[in-house]
């Protein structure tokens, strides 16, 4: 009796074996795709559902409470003084294509902006702004605003609640700023920002990111981040609002602005009736969502992004950007600490294999060269490519751990040393980092890794608390003219550097701005370096895939129009319900 | 005469020792408590020789294709970094080796301290130590183990001292029950009686009667830490990257590659279950072996049960041959 038992286990064991095994095949990593530029020749219709994903709930609705980037749905309903002009990208293939849009939001060149509360704005010097405000512009027909039209007095209402309220992010940010400018309404359609020289930068990025709000309904509702107070004068109109599922949006009827250019020119926008945003965290159930058409447009990695490769029909475009990039900072401060000198820290990126990584991690799709700026086409003319480098910086994305040793040994750390590292507990950190931790140990560097849930994650880097390294987030191209990923107190200065050199370079940017073209070339020359200095471990980046179904349409794979407007694309993209019924069986 | 044949076995056993006895009985009784001393047994071996057996580190990275399927240089195949995810197994398993032991041997430390504390003693002692153990069971313990590990920060360490305290306040229950079963025995108020401290009694007479269930305990508390490690770094909060563990090879990278490279959701799967399975096989097996009111007499209850089923069927024999009553009469 026993015995049969036992052999009824052992079968047990080989019939699980052989149902194992035949499932264990390997995973498709080659492929690449091929950016789409359609000219959309039909003629638009209205109607229908744009249904996206995202992957964190909005933490607020009101961006003087809560940082404009944790308030997803704020772009739909309410809209800023200006934005990124959709006729310079794309545009579903009628626009100059000077942009692209992809991106996830750190575009902010001026010579790229579009009005939109102001219907035009002067800069006579670089201490006064003055916008003229829209006319026709109305708030949602509820109360307190039952549908008034906009005046100048909400724009300055609401700027100086940004400028004043402690948990505002431009107040929190950008201090000296907000202390010093002056917004007055000479009229009902001007306002007039004076604001300090240096800080001139600041408050025109500013003025891209803050959403207006009604006056009436801030002085009644106290604030505007509960999403039923939510009134706008935005595309859509924000319906229902689940924590953690969904947020629904239903098309403004009393939307002011007109499609710019191609067939549709002069509709009327929005197209779709509404738009659904799913919060979807988990990888596979996004990707199985688009798979079954249940979204219309996925954003992910070059990874998952193969299999949607294989699909013909979807169209796509895969690009670079800087959002939620991360670099290895280092406390460059600590005088007692390896890290401060530059050998040590040369020698750490010598000992990293770049192309490996870029190749075998990314697929071969990607850059080596992410920072200080992303590599951008709008961006080009502050960018030096690695092949325009100096050699000596060059060298630094060579994998060397034999020159790596020597200027260990060079700075006295002959056996190595042992660091500690803060990151984010995402896979897609720790990846990189265990890479890292591997290649460093070729060199008797120990690498221990931190990993941190995102809360304490994102109060170590706004805090820069952290002992040795930290894998942090850099800020966007949109705010390099400022230097603050290098220069200054800031969060983004996360190696804590203080280097006489690169502070007069931030000063003639600064005061040079907003002549792009000259902000610019002062920044191709400084990149040379400030790379050298070996600061802050840059890592490669691998593109970014975007699909689309064919039956969204006007669509290129926009994301963002302007400095962080995510999903403010959808008010000129519609649908072609036909063929979606069709493509879906319905 | 039945009963004349079943008693050589009794002084038989008597001769071996505790444990002795105890595997031999295994072996004979419990098959598939058997087989879970296997896997045991074999998971301790991988655990401690695992950086013989393992073909590769576990964290050389890109020593093949990344993701790729089983093949002779990787028999389990590859993860996304390139790493040989048989190794990783191996070394996961002495990540799950640690883990389950020493969590389980700081939880029946502490379920013995508290529970016979609180059984022996009584009284106002037991009463304020219970409701401070409804109190622990009342918190919900994936809620309890998340909020102090987000506190004390992902480690191996944070997590053996999390579980052994989750699960040594809540199995004192077990102890402190068979305490009180022991508490009235005549033997304990002998021992009282002629003059032992409360200490010795405690040591000598009471650690000792209720060691039984403090065994079973203790494996059945290593298959749950086992598994318990695996949620917590399943949802990541437990041993920190790069090292391998089971749960945390199933969390984030498993189900990201799930359809490109099933392998790698597969094997830590496959391997947390066999190894689960096995430590609660053999935790059950312990406890029927163990367990007083199972075994009778000196733990042969199932033999005995056996032989005097075997007696009563030649007696029935004997019956039918007309044999039985004539010796009987």
């Amino acid at each position: 009796m026993i015995k049969n038992t036992y052999a009824t286990i052992l079968i047990c064991l080989i019939l699980v074996s052989l149902l194992v095994l035949p499932n264990c095949t390997g995973g498709g990593t080659g492929g690449g795709g091929e950016q789409t530029a359609v000219v959309e020749n039909e003629t638009p219709s209205y109607g229908g559902v744009l249904n996206l994903a995202v992957v964190t709930d909005p933490q607020g609705f009101d961006d003087a409470i809560q940082a404009h980037y944790l308030c997803g749905t704020l772009k739909l309903t309410n809209e800023e003084v200006w934005e990124g002009d959709w006729t310079k990208g794309q545009a579903g293939g009628w626009g100059s294509g000077e942009c692209d849009w992809f991106a996830g939001g750190s575009l902010n060149r001026l010579e790229h902006k579009a009005g939109a509360m102001a219907e035009s704005w002067e800069t006579p010097d670089r201490e006064t702004i003055i916008l003229h405000i829209r006319k026709g512009i109305y708030w949602q027909d509820k109360p307190p605003t039952n549908g008034r039209e906009l005046t100048a007095d909400d724009v300055v209402f609401s700027l100086n609640r940004q400028y004043t309220l402690p948990t505002a992010y431009m107040k929190k940010t950008y201090p000296k700023a907000a202390e010093t400018t002056q917004i007055s309404s000479p009229d009902e359609w001007t306002v007039v920002l004076k604001c300090q020289p240096e800080c001139f930068g600041d408050v025109i990025s500013m003025l891209d990111y803050m959403d207006i709000y009604p006056r009436d309904a801030v002085e009644t509702f106290g604030d505007m981040n509960d999403w039923e107070n939510s009134i706008g004068t935005g595309p859509f109109i924000l319906t229902n609002y689940v924590s953690g599922n969904l947020a629904e949006f239903a098309r403004n009827p009393k939307y002011w602005a007109k499609n710019p250019l191609g067939p549709g020119q002069d509709n009327q926008l929005p197209y779709v009736d509404g738009i659904k945003i799913f919060n979807m965290p988990d990888d596979s159930t996004r990707t199985a969502a688009f798979r079954t058409g249940n979204l219309d447009i996925l954003t992910t990695d070059w990874e998952l992004a193969q299999e949607f490769l294989q699909m013909p029909q979807l169209k796509h475009v895969s690009y670079l950007d800087d959002y939620g990039q991360a670099c290895i900072y280092m406390r460059t401060d600590k005088k007692d600490s390896p890290l401060a000198d530059k050998r040590v820290r040369q020698a750490l990126w010598l000992a990293i294999d770049y192309n490996k990584i870029l190749s075998d991690y990314y697929g071969g799709k990607g850059t080596l060269l992410k920072w200080p700026i992303m590599e951008y086409r709008e961006y080009a003319g502050a960018y030096v490519p690695l092949e325009q480098l100096p050699e000596s910086v060059q060298e630094l994305y060579s994998y060397n751990p034999e020159k790596a040793k020597q200027l260990l040994a060079e700075s006295g750390y002959a056996d190595g040393f042992k660091v500690k590292i803060v990151c984010y507990n995402q896979r897609a950190y720790t990846d990189v980092l265990t890479m890292v931790k591997a290649m460093w140990a070729q060199v008797g560097v120990e690498l221990e890794l931190q990993p941190k849930e995102y809360g304490p994650f994102v109060a170590t880097l706004a805090r820069r608390s952290y002992d040795d390294m930290f894998f942090g987030y850099y800020s966007g191209v949109g705010t390099y003219f400022k230097a603050i990923n290098y220069t200054g107190q800031g969060m983004y200065n996360g190696s804590y550097v203080d280097d006489a050199v690169l502070d007069k370079a931030r000063d003639e940017m600064v005061a040079t701005y907003p002549d792009e073209a000259k902000v610019d070339q002062l920044h191709r020359d400084l990149m040379p370096y400030l790379l050298e200095q070996a600061y802050v471990i840059t890592l490669p980046a691998g593109y970014q895939y975007r699909f689309w179904w064919p039956w969204v349409k006007n669509y290129s794979g926009e994301a963002s129009l302007g400095y962080y407007n995510t999903g403010n694309f959808a008010k000129y993209v519609w649908i072609d319900q036909a063929m979606k019924d069709s493509m879906l069986g319905k | 005469m039945a009963r004349i044949e079943a008693f050589p076995s009794v002084e038989e056993a008597k001769r071996r020792s505790f444990l002795a006895d105890l595997f031999i009985r295994l072996f004979r009784e419990k098959p598939l408590g058997t087989v879970g001393g296997i896997i045991v047994l074999v998971l301790l071996l991988v655990g401690v020789f695992a950086g013989l057996i393992a073909p590769y580190g576990y964290n050389d990275i890109f020593v093949g294709p990344r993701l790729s399927a089983p093949s002779p240089e990787h028999l389990l195949g590859t993860d996304q970094l390139g790493r040989d995810l048989l190794s990783r197994i191996i070394y996961g398993a002495r990540i799950s080796l640690v883990v389950g032991l020493s969590v389980s041997a700081i939880a029946v430390a502490l379920s013995t301290i508290i529970g016979i504390t609180s059984g022996y003693f009584g009284g106002k002692l037991d009463m304020a130590i219970q409701r401070f153990v409804d109190a622990w069971l009342s918190i919900p313990p994936l809620f309890l183990i998340l909020t102090l590990i987000a506190v004390a920060g992902p480690g191996m360490l944070q997590v053996i001292l999390v579980l052994g305290v989750l699960f040594g306040i809540g199995q004192s229950r077990i102890v402190r029950g068979a305490v009180i079963g022991i508490r009235a025995n005549t033997y304990l108020e002998a021992a009282t009686a002629v003059g032992c401290k409360a200490g010795r009694v405690l040591w000598k007479h009471v650690l000792p009667n209720v060691t039984a269930p403090i065994i079973v305990l203790f494996t059945i508390t290593m298959g749950a830490a086992v598994l318990a490690e695996a949620t917590i770094s399943f949802l990541g909060f437990g041993i920190p990257p790069p090292t391998p563990s089971w749960g945390g090879m199933l969390s984030e990278s498993g189900r990201r590659y799930m359809l490109m490279a099933p392998q790698m959701a597969l094997w830590p799967g496959l391997f947390l279950a066999i190894v689960v399975y096995g430590i609660n096989m053999l935790g059950d097996a312990f406890r029927d072996l163990l367990d007083p009111r199972l075994r009778g007499g000196l733990g042969r209850y199932d033999k005995v049960k056996r032989k005097i089923k075997q007696c009563e069927g030649n007696q029935a024999e004997e019956v039918m041959d007309g044999k039985l009553s004539n010796k009987d009469q």
